[in-house]
């Protein structure tokens, strides 16, 4: 069940809410639990098992870990839960992966390839390790305490709103919401802004580029000119800036509906000025997972340069891989990675000033992000060298997806681009936002007409018909 | 003093809403149910309230078997109205005026003032009832909401949410607003069972039987339709097939397509597999060649007629986004294929090129229908007589019109494009040429005609039957969607179930006629399969069969 489909606005929404407001406090985590399940159920109806046997497992474990008498032992306990978890996911969603490059290797040795083994990939595999891993390595680090009941730590895991795209939270963030959490009528209005907020993003910004990108990325190489491949992967960066923040928007505000507070997962990410600002800026929670789970484990910022540089390295590898199971994301992550080394190699850190002016900086970052996107976005290696060399012949002056630009689409990426900048602006600070908080009317009739306009777009994709015959 | 100003705005702002409201109802609408026996004209001759002066609008009402209910809504403000109907041809069932809210049933055909100063009288009431009352409403709600703002924007929130929902049961597609124009698959409520729920084959199910059961969701798809209709051209109804041009002229994505593309540059030497595409061509008219050698040999008559594309014939208002050379490709096929034919001395109509000869730069589409419009199709209608009387043993009369007028008020596949768009007001900024065909006194012979062919199939069979050139017709459209026999020249007999699917039984019927029409649309050559494909390999096949 994805945010933007009927069945979840006008059937799990109206039905949870309207349950779950008059539910006693005591009953909430409970409720909750079992619409997760219900939630998860219906799109992995056979994954949600092995979720739930997997947490139950953690739960076990990380009592063992908090009770263990020695440190060898608790660190004991913490491995075999690491490697459960990560075992699940190397199963489900590198096996594949794995045996068709085995596979490769084993055909160009002349030998017999393995046999095929297809296993499906669970939605939200990849969430829900993270954040199980978070939950014990927290428990061996004393950061927090197991929790206090399965059930807790099940709400934890499954609460739907973060279930498939995140963010990534850590338990002991949300553990005392989870254990109390006062019921506030501004925080529910708040939160269906925050929602509303979402899906526009989603609905209106981030569709309307893939209308584009989708058929400027199916081109072939005779047909993709120098002018598709960079509108291309200037509409691929709007649509997925505003496909997964809009996804983080509808999280956060379901869960604020729900009485809960979690971090923010976006702020701003192209008006970075260096790669190590785009980080602290883009999808803050799985940098966060990174820096605290693997970068510091590795050595962090202790250890000598060359191996502060390789650990980088190996950590958007592996934040790379985390993204999908091929090769293309792991070049993403090397180039990331290499861009990170380099911001570290010549000193430059998000808050410290240099000569070069901002918007240079800016400039210079957003086309070097830009660019990592059209690596993110192509389906293979044979279709990133074909989407570079296209990218870099101005020559080429085939123009294939010209009679894709409809108004709204080209209003929808303007408005894209001002929503990415603008709101850095002190214009925006002073003259639109804190405006709009005082009229709190104005920007509730707003958010009812962009609802109303959401849901128009929703239906009317779901709404298939066809032109009709004149008989 | 104070409660005096206060007053004061009250009414100053009643009276501006009244005035307002007066003058959004102050449209007459005018429902006229009826049975009609023949196309028939309908002329509404009506006086206007204030200067007196006297207007006249004309309707066609088409041939159905059905009541046919038209609405039309005047403008002005009626004072008296007197309705002429072509004796014979139209048995009126009902007339309902509405001005407002109240309707008023009619019985005679002149409309006397005195039911016009009631409907007035009637405007006058509603109007000062909700601007008086109005304003009182949204004073006391603001106040209200003013003390409850949280719970009030939650509320609302929540009710946006529940209403599809709550709303499922009614029978809201009865209304205009909740009804969403247009053929759609039905989906049935699945059954459950472990099994489907574990493939997740139920949940596909499911979600397409709901979406279909939240029917109030129609309203905001019209909003959101008619937003992006009006600010960006662009229309998502229809899976997005249906491309809004200069002026607002609707297309079909298809038709474009084919007159442009595969190519992106639409410089045709640079199209892919171009020389397969014109080998195909040329193969294809051999074996027709064979085919119409062999219906000739059976002393039946073989036609093959090829009908106009919009995008063709209004190339010009095809949005620029779209627009890649001068030579098109589908004009280049055009070519092409006209060449090969006359090279094998196929019996074929180029209506397309017979249209634009003959209309006098007058239009043939409508800005929001698919198909061409009465004068395309007389026109077509003509020119296959024209080639009839050339290659078969019967001579046929020309096509004469008993009228011929500008409808202010476009009509069926004159406006399903625009109907298609489902957006709140739909526009009327056109009309077009309307015809009524005028019998011919020569009887039609007794021989079996039969048509394989696309859409536009049915544009020339009603102008052969209502022309009276044929008394019976057998349509095959697309050879096994459905089968629509015109008899007695005007009545239709439909069939469109399961027993029209078998391919092979349909093309042998089809053969077993007289004259064998078989037509293909101008945006479909070149097309890798079709139904003209398949008529003549399901031709050969008998062929093969008789030889032996």
């Amino acid at each position: 069940m994805i945010f933007n489909s009927p069945i979840f606005l006008f059937l799990f929404v109206p039905i949870f809410f309207g349950i779950y407001f008059f539910v006693p406090t005591k009953w909430k985590n409970l409720f909750i639990l079992i619409a997760s399940i219900i939630f998860y159920a219906w799109g992995e109806p056979t994954f949600v098992w092995v979720a739930l046997g997997s947490a139950f497992i953690d739960w076990l474990l990380s009592k063992l870990i908090w009770n263990a008498k020695t440190v060898l032992i608790s660190k004991l306990w913490l491995s075999l839960s690491i490697l459960i978890n990560l075992g699940l996911l190397f199963y489900f969603k590198y096996f594949n992966f794995f045996i068709d490059n085995v596979n490769h290797l084993l055909t160009y040795l002349h030998l017999k390839p393995l046999g095929a083994l297809e296993v499906a990939l669970p939605l939200a595999i990849s969430f829900i390790t993270f954040e199980k891993i978070t939950y014990v390595v927290d428990v061996y680090r004393k950061v927090g305490h197991p929790a206090k009941s399965l059930l807790d730590y099940f709400t934890y895991v499954l609460i739907f709103p973060k279930l498939i795209a995140g963010p990534i939270i850590k338990y002991h963030d949300i553990e005392a919401q989870i254990q109390q959490r006062t019921f506030d009528m501004a925080d529910v209005k708040e939160g269906f802004f925050r929602f509303t907020k979402g899906l526009f993003k989603k609905v209106f910004i981030a569709d309307t580029m893939a209308e584009v990108v989708d058929y400027v990325f199916s081109l072939s190489a005779s047909q993709l000119g120098f002018l598709d491949a960079w509108i291309g992967t200037a509409f691929f960066t709007i649509q997925i800036y505003f496909d997964f923040s809009g996804y983080s928007d509808m999280a956060i505000g379901l869960l604020r509906v729900m009485g809960f507070r979690i971090m923010e997962n976006f702020n701003l990410p192209y008006i970075s000025k260096s790669f190590s600002e785009f980080w602290r800026r883009w999808h803050i929670s799985l940098s966060t997972f990174i820096r605290d789970y693997l970068y510091i484990p590795l050595g962090g910022n202790r250890c000598s340069k060359p191996r502060q540089y390789f650990n980088l390295i190996v950590c958007f590898l592996l934040s790379g891989i985390w993204h999908g199971a091929s090769w293309i994301f792991v070049l993403w992550g090397l180039y990331h990675g290499m861009f990170l080394t380099i911001d570290k190699a010549l000193g430059i850190k998000p808050n410290k000033e240099r000569k070069m002016p901002v918007s240079l900086q800016i400039i210079i970052t957003f086309i070097l992000v830009m660019f990592s996107w059209a690596i993110f976005r192509s389906q293979s290696v044979s279709q990133l060298t074909t989407f570079i060399s296209a990218m870099f012949n101005p020559a080429n002056n085939i123009f294939a997806s010209h009679w894709m630009f409809t108004k709204n689409v080209i209003f929808m990426f303007i408005l894209g681009v001002i929503i990415s900048f603008v709101p850095s602006t002190e214009f925006y600070k002073n003259q639109i936002s804190n405006r709009l908080s005082r009229r709190p009317l104005i920007k509730f009739c707003l958010n009812v007409a962009l609802l109303m306009l959401v849901i128009g777009k929703i239906s009317v994709m779901n709404f298939v018909t066809f032109i009709y015959f004149r008989f | 003093m104070k409660n005096i100003g206060k007053k004061l705005i009250y009414i100053v702002i009643s009276i501006i809403i009244s005035v307002i409201v007066f003058n959004l109802i102050q449209t007459n609408r005018v429902y006229i149910k009826a049975v009609v026996k023949k196309d028939c004209t309908v002329t509404l001759n009506y006086t206007n309230f204030k200067n007196n002066s006297s207007t006249s609008y004309k309707r066609v009402f088409r041939y159905s078997d059905k009541v046919d209910k038209v609405k039309l809504r005047l403008k002005d403000n009626v004072k008296s109205m007197n309705i002429t109907v072509e004796k014979n041809r139209l048995d009126i069932k009902k007339i309902t005026i509405v001005s407002g809210i109240i309707p008023f049933k009619v019985k005679s055909l002149n409309i006397s003032e005195s039911t016009f100063r009631i409907i007035l009288l009637e405007r006058i009431i509603v109007s000062l009832l909700i601007g008086f009352i109005i304003p009182l409403l949204i004073y006391d709600f603001t106040k209200w909401i003013y003390y409850r703002k949280e719970k009030f924007m939650v509320a609302v929130f929540i009710f946006i949410f529940c209403l599809p929902v709550l709303t499922m049961a009614l029978p809201l597609n009865k209304i205009n607003v909740f009804n969403i124009l247009g053929e759609r698959e039905a989906y049935n409520m699945p059954k459950f069972s472990i099994k489907s729920f574990i493939d997740k084959s139920y949940q596909g199910q499911f979600e397409n039987w709901f979406n279909q059961k939240i029917v109030w969701n129609a309203l905001y798809i019209k909003m959101f339709n008619s937003l992006y209709y009006a600010l960006f051209d662009k229309s998502y109804s229809s899976n997005g097939d249906l491309i809004i041009g200069k002026d607002k002229y609707l297309y079909e994505r298809a038709y474009i397509n084919s007159l442009y593309f595969p190519n992106p540059y639409g410089d045709v030497h640079y199209i892919p597999h171009l020389e397969k595409v014109k080998s195909d061509l040329d193969k294809m008219t051999k074996d027709m060649k064979e085919v119409q050698d062999y219906f000739e040999s059976k002393g039946k008559t073989f036609i093959f007629v090829i009908t106009p594309s919009k995008a063709d014939f209004n190339g010009d208002k095809i949005p620029d986004r779209f627009e890649v050379g001068d030579v098109t490709y589908q004009e280049y096929l055009h070519k092409i294929f006209i060449k090969s034919l006359e090279k094998n001395g196929i019996n074929y109509v180029d209506t397309p090129d017979y249209i634009k000869a003959h209309a006098n730069g007058k239009p043939i589409f409508a800005p929001g229908g698919i198909h061409w419009n009465d004068l395309g199709k007389m026109l077509a209608t003509q020119s296959i007589i024209d080639e009839l009387n050339k290659v078969s043993k019967y001579k046929f009369d020309d096509v004469k019109t008993q009228k011929s007028f500008i409808n202010k008020f476009p009509q069926n596949e004159d406006r399903d494009l625009v109907t298609l768009l489902n957006i709140l007001y739909l526009p009327k900024n056109y009309s077009v040429e309307t015809l009524i065909y005028e019998p011919t006194t020569k009887p039609a012979p007794k021989i079996k005609v039969k048509v394989v062919s696309g859409s536009f199939g049915a544009g020339f069979c009603d102008g052969l039957t209502q022309s009276h050139t044929f008394k019976y017709i057998d349509y095959y459209f697309y050879i096994n969607r459905k089968l629509i026999t015109y008899r007695d020249f005007l009545k239709q007999d439909v069939i469109e179930d399961e027993s029209i699917r078998n391919v092979s039984k349909n093309i042998k019927a089809a053969s077993d006629a007289d004259i064998i029409i078989l037509e293909l649309n101008d945006s479909l050559i070149g097309a890798k399969r079709g139904h003209v494909q398949t008529f003549i390999s399901e031709i050969k096949k008998i062929m093969a069969k008789d030889k032996k």
